[in-house]
């Protein structure tokens, strides 16, 4: 018990850490951007230098980077993200709206992509080297190698203009995310389908499967027994495929204009609304943290043995000192 | 059995999951209207475009899109017409005998959408709000910096007093620069005037009714509005419906199954995929852009008048109208299109004045020859355009080859936007000036091109008395009168070479058979209730 307590802990630890850092490279990298929020604001029109300035100090543009870096970290901790430049607003109430569609989106192309990445990795690694596998195979190659954009635009071409089935572009019901959904899971769904096969049939071909069987044993309690053995692999590849899964939804937010982090992300970029980029950064780094340290987690809580093994081969190549037994 | 029971709660468990989600995203929006059935309903106006607006206050962010949606929702003391003329708006007569007194007399007729009545202190309260740069960084530009008080003179009068005689003041108080005025009491108790929350307050002809920002903006016709009785005659139009569609190929979709109706600034290259729908039409209009390069004279060698006149001879302009454009453009003899002088004169009468001013034709012999006689030897240079202009990228390649003709070895990069927003007057060389007009002020697109006092006044940082005391006439005169100085200060900056103009652009719009459009122009969506040119079929 204490020993999973301290790896929770440990995993949590590192996920803070992690936040820290990618926090202070994006400030960074938005701070070394060129481009002026102030002139952004005034466009092509007569400003005076004044007015630049005033802008500026509003923003606290005008203050050294590591005072700005401190005030928006200070901020942060009190769960105050600042103003939008561009809109004016308390940032984390304008982001609010964006950060649910794509919440909504991401975690419904996850489901599709589980189940159906899942069911058929399970159906080609059972029927390895029939038919059925090959089709499944074909089906995850074009998966993969698809663009994004050009599944999307099939989809709506034939699934929203020609049949009419699902709204063309907006938001606001559970049919405008079904389509960008299905373009999200297309690709990442092959990635699963690869993934299990390939992990169930490593199982597939052990011992224990083997005495199982001659132990007549059912079927589907030997697919369970197989699924729990593979599962610290199939966690792990669905854990990295959700931190793709954000980074996609640019694009195909854009296809289906749905109002969501990647199409704010974008125009804040352009924009240079620097406390907005900040946030959604913010937001997307602390999902990915806690989902990789989730899974983590969870493949330890499934499968112990597997984490005190690395440990201990860790140990024994002399790499994690002052934890000898 | 066990284990069956498990894996069973274990589906049960994702598919009410899944169940949960679905729902949540359908009840997060349930007051929203079902966006699959727009062209269901019969007075509805649906408008796709392809920008997005992230606030509905024109103060905060005062893109061309907040402009349309203000003019319907909001009012200044002045609007004006479908010509680019200054027309009432909450202010019914307005008079000033020198241009430093100006006194406005209000209607008490006028409404906010939510029945409250227009008060001159909502008014004074709301100019104040627009000329503090903190509060309103998108308009305050437009307020002089001498405005010396601001008078409640009666319940329906005020009085603005400056320092100067300054014909163009009226400009300030329209709907269309820097005044949307608003009520007081609400604004007070707004977090965010113009987000979700605290949707604009306004006493135009419509209310704003729903803003999902990055999606969608859905107008109503207000009850309360001044004129509501004239409504039947002018159309049946009750509802508009703006959607960000910002994939071209969605919108172009969307048109042709007739989701939306009337599509603004379609791209140009694509204008014939548009026209081949079924029942469209499209129609290209002068927008009143500038698209010209600007060469800065303390960037050396540019401070020579003769390599600016190698670099003015080299530019290609109808070349590039004619291959880039695909003629969808007007090749540009000054600054300021013909169009922006619509308020003050007849625009043939301005096209010919500007087809007079001084300008450089294409001809790359005299090119070289300016050159050789700089005394200047071969250089480097680089053109940077922002990269939301692909033609502008195109047109810089044409011009870099002519320049490299003559031994001016030319780069051409792709910078963002903001960059090249940020770099504007800094010293570059050659750069890009890419302008559009949201006022009908004549001089409204050279304000800042032609505030010729010396380096940091102007984008190409140079110094000319003589355009600066002509610029000052234009504005403390009347603006006819002002015509004339205008047209001398573009010609004395473009003899030098300062300024080399390109082309003036064009947008198109594309609509469907549901609708009619009259007298479309670049100032159609900025005039008063600029509905009423829209008729539902």
């Amino acid at each position: 018990m204490k020993d999973k307590l301290f790896f929770i802990l440990k995993r949590l630890g590192n996920s803070i850490i992690t936040l820290f850092v990618l926090s202070f490279v994006i400030f960074s990298l938005l701070f070394l951007a060129p481009g002026d929020p102030a002139r952004n604001l005034v466009g092509t029109r007569q400003a005076t230098p004044e007015l630049l300035e005033s802008i500026r100090a509003q923003h606290y543009l005008d203050e050294p980077f590591l005072v700005q870096y401190a005030r928006w970290l200070n901020g942060a901790f009190r769960l105050d993200f600042g103003t939008s430049i561009r809109a004016g607003a308390d940032v984390a109430t304008h982001v609010a709206p964006f950060a649910a569609t794509t919440f909504q989106l991401v975690g419904m192309a996850l489901f599709f992509s589980v189940i159906f990445g899942l069911s058929c990795g399970i159906i080609a690694a059972k029927n390895q080297g029939t038919l059925r596998d090959s089709f499944i195979n074909v089906f995850a190659l074009i998966g993969t190698s698809a663009p994004g954009f050009a599944v999307g635009l099939l989809l709506l071409y034939l699934l929203a203009f020609q049949l009419q089935l699902f709204p063309m572009f907006g938001s606001g019901t559970f049919m405008h995310l079904v389509l960008p959904a299905i373009t999200l899971a297309f690709a990442i769904s092959a990635m699963i389908i690869k993934i299990t096969r390939q992990a169930l049939l490593h199982e597939i071909n052990t011992d224990y499967t083997t005495f199982m069987k001659a132990r007549a044993i059912s079927p589907i309690r030997i697919t369970l027994a197989q699924l729990k053995n593979a599962s610290p692999t199939i966690l792990t590849s669905t854990g990295l495929v959700l931190a793709a899964l954000f980074g996609s939804t640019v694009l195909v937010e854009t296809i289906f204009s749905l109002p969501g982090l990647g199409n704010l992300l974008a125009s804040s970029v352009t924009f240079r609304d620097v406390p907005v980029v900040q946030f959604i950064a913010l937001i997307m780094a602390v999902i990915i943290c806690l989902t990789s340290a989730l899974v983590d987690i969870l493949v330890y809580l499934l499968n112990p043995q597997a984490v005190r093994v690395s440990t201990s081969n860790l140990e024994h190549a002399g790499l994690l000192k002052g934890r000898k037994k | 059995m066990k284990k069956s029971n498990k894996f069973r709660h274990i589906i049960m468990v994702v598919l009410t999951l899944f169940l949960v989600m679905s729902m949540t995203a359908c009840g997060n929006n349930h007051n929203q209207e079902n966006d699959t059935n727009h062209t269901n309903n019969t007075d509805t106006l649906n408008i796709g475009v392809s920008g997005s607006i992230s606030t509905l206050d024109i103060n905060q962010e005062a893109g061309i899109l907040n402009y349309y949606i203000s003019a319907l929702v909001g009012e200044g003391l002045v609007g004006i017409n479908n010509n680019g003329q200054i027309t009432a708006g909450l202010a019914q007569r307005w008079y000033t005998d020198d241009y430093i007194t100006w006194s406005f007399i209000v209607g008490d007729n006028s409404m906010f959408s939510d029945g409250s009545p227009v008060t001159i202190d909502d008014i004074i309260w709301s100019i104040e709000r627009a000329m503090d740069p903190l509060q309103s960084p998108g308009v305050a530009l437009h307020f002089p910096a001498d405005i010396q008080a601001i008078t409640k003179v009666s319940d329906t009068q005020l009085d603005i007093v400056l320092s100067e005689p300054t014909p163009g003041f009226i400009w300030a108080v329209s709907n269309v620069a820097g005044l949307s005025v608003t009520s007081k009491a609400w604004a007070e108790h707004a977090d965010s005037i113009g987000s979700p929350q605290d949707l604009l307050l306004g006493s135009g002809p419509f209310q704003v009714i729903e803003f999902s920002p990055g999606s969608h903006v859905i107008l109503e016709a207000q009850d309360y509005w001044r004129e509501s009785d004239s409504r039947s005659e002018q159309g049946n139009i009750r509802r508009i419906r703006f959607d960000f569609i910002t994939d071209d190929a969605t919108r172009l979709l969307a048109f042709t199954q007739g989701s939306i109706d009337f599509a603004l600034n379609i791209p140009i290259e694509q204008s014939e995929q548009w026209e081949a729908v079924d029942g469209a039409q499209v129609d290209f209009y002068a927008d009143r852009s500038y698209y010209g390069l600007t060469l800065d004279v303390t960037h050396p060698p540019f401070d020579n008048e003769y390599v600016r006149q190698a670099v003015a001879y080299s530019v290609n302009a109808a070349g590039i109208v004619n291959s880039v454009l695909r003629g969808n453009a007007t090749v540009a003899t000054a600054i300021t299109p013909p169009e922006q002088f619509a308020s003050a004169i007849d625009i043939e009468e301005a096209r010919t004045l500007l087809a007079d001013v001084t300008h450089f034709t294409y001809n790359l012999e005299r090119a070289q020859k300016a050159f050789d006689q700089s005394g200047v030897a071969t250089f480097e240079t680089t053109i940077y355009y922002p990269d939301s202009f692909p033609s502008v990228g195109q047109a810089s390649l044409v011009i870099a080859d002519s320049l490299t003709q003559i031994g001016i070895i030319t780069n051409v990069v792709e910078i963002p936007i903001d960059q090249w927003l940020a770099e504007i007057g800094s010293n570059q060389g050659i750069a890009w000036m890419i302008l559009f007009a949201t006022t009908a002020q004549p001089q409204d697109m050279v304000t800042w091109l032609l505030s010729a006092a010396g380096p940091g006044s102007n984008p190409a940082n140079f110094a000319d008395e003589e355009i600066a005391r002509l610029m000052a006439n234009v504005v403390t005169e009347p603006a006819e009168a002002g015509i004339d100085d205008l047209i001398k200060a573009h010609d004395l900056a473009q003899a030098q070479a300062i300024y080399v103009p390109v082309w003036w652009g064009q947008a198109a719009s594309a609509w469907n058979r549901n609708i009619a459009v009259s007298d479309f122009n670049s100032y159609t969506l900025l005039s008063q209730n600029w509905v009423q040119h829209f008729t539902l079929q």
